[in-house]
């Protein structure tokens, strides 16, 4: 019934097989060919008025580089393969950072739904962490970790386990009277429970959460990046405007945003994959 | 299992003596501290004895105490005076079957995995036949949707979905709290058969919870009717009917007039 729901207004005639899912992707319903054409028409509008105004307004390349610099910046950096180990160390900082804030976030979370003593004394303090402005902390912590990437992960960290954080405890609030009745009836102990209750309650809302942890462990990657690494994208965005070079701090832009996008997608896809019954 | 041959013609008096006992309700007491601080009596006293094999329901007034009864002869509700006496003792997840109001499936597991959950967390249940999910699903006309998820379904269904899965681990007792209140009049007539038919498959002993006096009648050996704070037992009346019901049992003039009585003693 979902396929069907989806294809309705699409123009294209061969409608893919099965693979279709409803709401998919951000450029909205139709097969995936022709979602893939108005992604693509869309980009080439944008890009367009880009070189048309930087063209026209006669912008100087230091303030706003036309895209087809940005894109030579781009090749330059891959070609050369200097691209590569920066690109690595950042996804590789993201990725850690992402896996130990959803563990941290989850089990905080947990605890914190779980045991009422625990939640008086530390949910508000969390939440004071929480609101404290990241950028003003970071240098805080560099002098706590260190320049190196102790404080960067625990830069990542501190953004990503709160969304973890409160969706878990959201989740796990989802759970009704009537579910933990039957708990005790079937003789579930606590483990079973969670396993076989709590958990699948509380996974939709671990998995919105974990979308925009993905997108907190980005920033607070380029954050540490930005303020005190040698290495990774943030630091090629320091460098692209410490030498002028504004190609390649755009270039830099355009692969975070990359990377967000491809963090959120691979999110999603397993989202997907595992909650068959939302469909 | 008693009378399987006879079962068709008892006289209705048979229903409640013949039943050997399966538990016993003594001078059960309920009191608690209500949110402004007043101490409430729920419960003032209630005996009861519930046969095996037997279908009882009890009725009374919205707050008078019956749902609590129900979840402590579940083991759900274990702060009282008084003793709920078994003749032999429930073993942990393995003897209550418990119906709610609402169907509380777990909605990302499958129709026929959400009726297998109770046989799935026990150790060994090799007693239990392998199609016994099908065979119960075939029992509420469900066996085409086994690989539905529960939001595929209506709430007539879901019920019975929920209903199937009290009984898949084969307990000793059906308890069932409001199981139709949420559901339209016609789908309720369609479960009160589906009840029947399940209890001429399996004689389980039901102990159910109703606002409905047709309900009670159409279903119950015996019905028991409640008066509000405290909760007392008022009565506890044998339906003077056979076991075996149909829609034509509700046009006989001794159903109408027994339901008539059951709505006298609400008022």
């Amino acid at each position: 019934m979902s396929t069907a729901e989806i294809t309705t207004g699409a123009a294209t005639p061969p409608p893919a097989p099965g693979g279709n899912r409803p709401g998919g992707g951000p450029f909205g319903k139709g097969t995936p060919l022709r979602r893939i054409t108005v992604a693509a028409a869309y980009l080439a509008v944008v890009l367009l008025a880009w070189q048309l105004y930087v063209t026209l307004a006669d912008v100087p390349s230091y303030l706003l580089p036309d895209p087809l610099s940005v894109g030579d910046a781009l090749w330059r950096l891959a070609s050369s393969g200097e691209l590569w180990p920066h690109l690595g160390y950042t996804v590789r900082n993201i990725a850690v950072g992402l896996g130990a804030g959803i563990v941290i976030g989850s089990l905080l979370g947990w605890v914190i739904a779980s045991f009422r003593t625990v939640r008086l004394i530390l949910a508000p303090y969390v939440v004071i962490l929480q609101a404290a402005p990241k950028i003003a902390l970071a240098p805080l912590l560099v002098l706590w970790f260190g320049l190196g990437l102790g404080s960067q992960l625990a830069l990542i960290v501190m953004l990503a386990f709160f969304p973890m954080m409160i969706a878990m405890m959201l989740g796990l609030g989802e759970v009704t009277d009537d579910q933990r009745a039957l708990g005790r009836v079937l003789n579930l102990g606590p483990a079973r429970f969670f396993r076989l209750v709590q958990l699948p309650t509380a996974l939709p809302a671990l998995f919105a959460g974990a979308r925009i942890a993905v997108i907190d462990a980005m920033t607070g990657a380029f954050l540490a990046e930005y303020i005190s690494a040698q290495q990774g994208l943030g630091f090629l965005m320091v460098q692209g405007r410490s030498t002028y070079d504004t190609p390649q701090l755009i270039a830099a832009v355009v692969l975070t945003v990359v990377v967000g996008l491809t963090g959120f997608a691979l999110v999603s896809l397993v989202e997907r994959r595992a909650l068959p019954w939302r469909r | 299992m008693t009378h399987h041959t006879h079962e068709d013609t008892a006289p209705p008096e048979a229903a409640a003596t013949d039943h050997r006992r399966l538990l016993e309700i003594r001078g059960v007491s309920k009191e608690y501290v209500s949110v402004k601080g007043a101490s409430v009596r729920a419960l003032d006293d209630v005996n009861l004895d519930i046969g095996d094999g037997e279908i009882i329901a009890i009725i009374g007034p919205s707050g008078c105490g019956k749902s609590t009864l129900l979840r402590m002869v579940a083991g759900l509700d274990t702060d009282y005076e008084g003793t709920i006496e078994w003749t032999r003792a429930p073993r942990p997840g393995r003897d209550i079957g418990f119906v709610f109001q609402e169907p509380a499936l777990l909605p990302w597991r499958t129709v026929a995995r959400n009726v297998s959950l109770g046989i799935e967390v026990q150790k060994d249940r090799s007693d239990l036949p392998t199609d016994r999910v099908d065979q119960l699903l075939e029992l509420v006309g469900l066996r085409d949707f086994a690989k539905s998820y529960p939001k595929e379904l209506s709430g007539g269904m879901r019920q019975r979905v929920a209903i199937v899965r009290a009984l898949a681990y084969d307990p000793r007792i059906l308890l069932m709290d409001e199981p139709f209140g949420a559901l339209d009049a016609i789908t309720r007539d369609k479960l009160h058969d589906d009840i029947l038919r399940i209890w001429a498959a399996t004689r389980k002993t039901i102990v159910f919870v109703t606002h409905s006096v047709e309900e009670a009648a159409y279903l119950a050996d015996r019905v028991v009717v409640m008066s509000p704070r405290p909760g007392r037992l008022r009565s506890v009346h044998q339906v003077p009917l056979d076991r075996n019901r149909d829609a034509a049992t509700r046009q006989l003039p001794v159903f109408a007039e027994f339901a008539g009585m059951l709505r006298g003693e609400l008022a």
